[in-house]
């Protein structure tokens, strides 16, 4: 995805599917860098914790609903540059992917997947797969 | 054959049954401890206990030896995911494994077709076929197309309720003006050979010959009634 990077960002939507632990700061950071951050999470609870004026000023979107449907996915905005898929288990990120692939074609799409066979299916299919296990093992190897 | 069954709930349990008995080697992937103590008391020694998604298991229930995985849990992204994995261990090694998923939520339809899946069984549609023909009586059902006779077909047609109980004579109705019948058989197994003066009773099959564009004339003749003159 290197080439097409810079001619693809017109874009300033996001939008990140499970808002667990590894949500909250991402969605902050990305907001910080001038996103607009829609989030779709089944628990409305787990909203709680988020930034409240970043939410007031609309910055920052939260949305209920199940990213495993097809209908809850067409309520994102049309236009994501980017889609980052971060519920706790892989087969559903992996199936989130696929579902989001089909619905945004334009979109990048990021999978947190901790299996690598997944891994591969997803990156078949032009889906951003990464692991935070080996990302950080590949980093203490690098310091090492 | 080896099959590789993906979910230990009535469809993989029934589907083991049936594949075991016509002689083939199977084994069940379920992650409930229970269900597969069920399936190794009941149906014999098949159970694996893990994911379908996780490779570990695949291969403990023996994917490298398989010749087909059927898929039948409830949650489609397992279904979609082992028959993924399945088919990605298939193009490495170049030898194919049939998969075979079940689909719950119609709207997956689409992303389990573009996945490359031999064969994908929509639950609720099925389901709902079922309901239909059920409900379809009366009723007409298509057979067998005639080999070699491309626009006909043997049909049966179930005579519906509405003739009453004393049922009607085939020359009272325009049936026979439309199709060539050449058998009855009545509710309780008898056949008889069909002609103007035969009665049927509710219940009763008429089998026939015909071609495609007339059946539709049919079924709107046992659908829509009155049943006085037509049947």
């Amino acid at each position: 995805m290197t080439g097409n990077d810079k001619n693809i960002e017109v874009s300033r939507d996001v939008a990140i599917i499970g808002y667990g632990e590894a949500g909250y700061e991402l969605a902050n950071s990305i907001n910080n860098m001038g996103f607009t951050v829609t989030i779709l999470d089944l628990n409305p609870e787990s909203f709680e914790k988020l930034p409240d004026t970043n939410v007031k000023n609309g910055s920052i979107v939260p949305i209920t609903g199940d990213g495993m449907s097809l209908n809850d996915l067409s309520n994102l905005p049309k236009d994501l540059s980017t889609i980052i898929v971060i519920t706790g288990n892989d087969a559903t990120n992996l199936f989130i992917g696929q579902l989001a692939k089909q619905l945004f074609r334009a979109s990048k799409i990021i999978c947190k997947i901790n299996n690598e066979k997944l891994r591969l299916i997803g990156n078949n299919q032009n889906i951003m797969a990464y692991s935070p296990i080996t990302l950080f093992n590949e980093k203490i190897l690098s310091i090492i | 054959m080896h099959v590789v069954i993906i979910g230990g709930g009535t469809i993989g349990i029934s589907i083991a049954e049936w594949l075991l008995a016509a002689g083939n080697e199977v084994a069940i992937i379920d992650n409930d401890s229970k269900k597969c103590k069920y399936i190794d008391n009941n149906i014999g020694m098949v159970s694996v206990l893990g994911d379908g998604t996780n490779w570990d298991s695949l291969i403990n229930a023996g994917i490298t030896r398989c010749d087909t995985i059927i898929a039948t849990t409830k949650h489609d992204q397992i279904n979609l995911i082992a028959c993924q994995l399945a088919i990605d261990y298939s193009k490495e090694l170049n030898n194919s494994i049939t998969t075979v998923s079940v689909v719950n939520q119609s709207d997956k339809l689409e992303l389990f077709n573009l996945s490359g899946i031999n064969t994908i069984i929509n639950v609720n549609e099925t389901i709902l076929k079922g309901l239909m023909e059920s409900f379809s009586i009366p009723g007409l059902q298509h057979l067998m197309p005639i080999p070699e006779q491309t626009d006909k077909s043997i049909i049966s047609i179930r005579v519906p309720r509405e003739v009453g109980l004393h049922g009607v004579r085939l020359g009272d109705t325009n049936l026979l003006n439309h199709i060539e019948a050449y058998l009855i058989v009545t509710t309780d197994g008898s056949t008889l050979q069909p002609n103007e003066q035969s009665i049927v009773k509710p219940g009763d099959q008429i089998l026939a010959v015909t071609t495609a564009d007339i059946e539709d004339q049919i079924r709107e003749m046992l659908v829509s009634g009155p049943y006085e003159n037509q049947i």
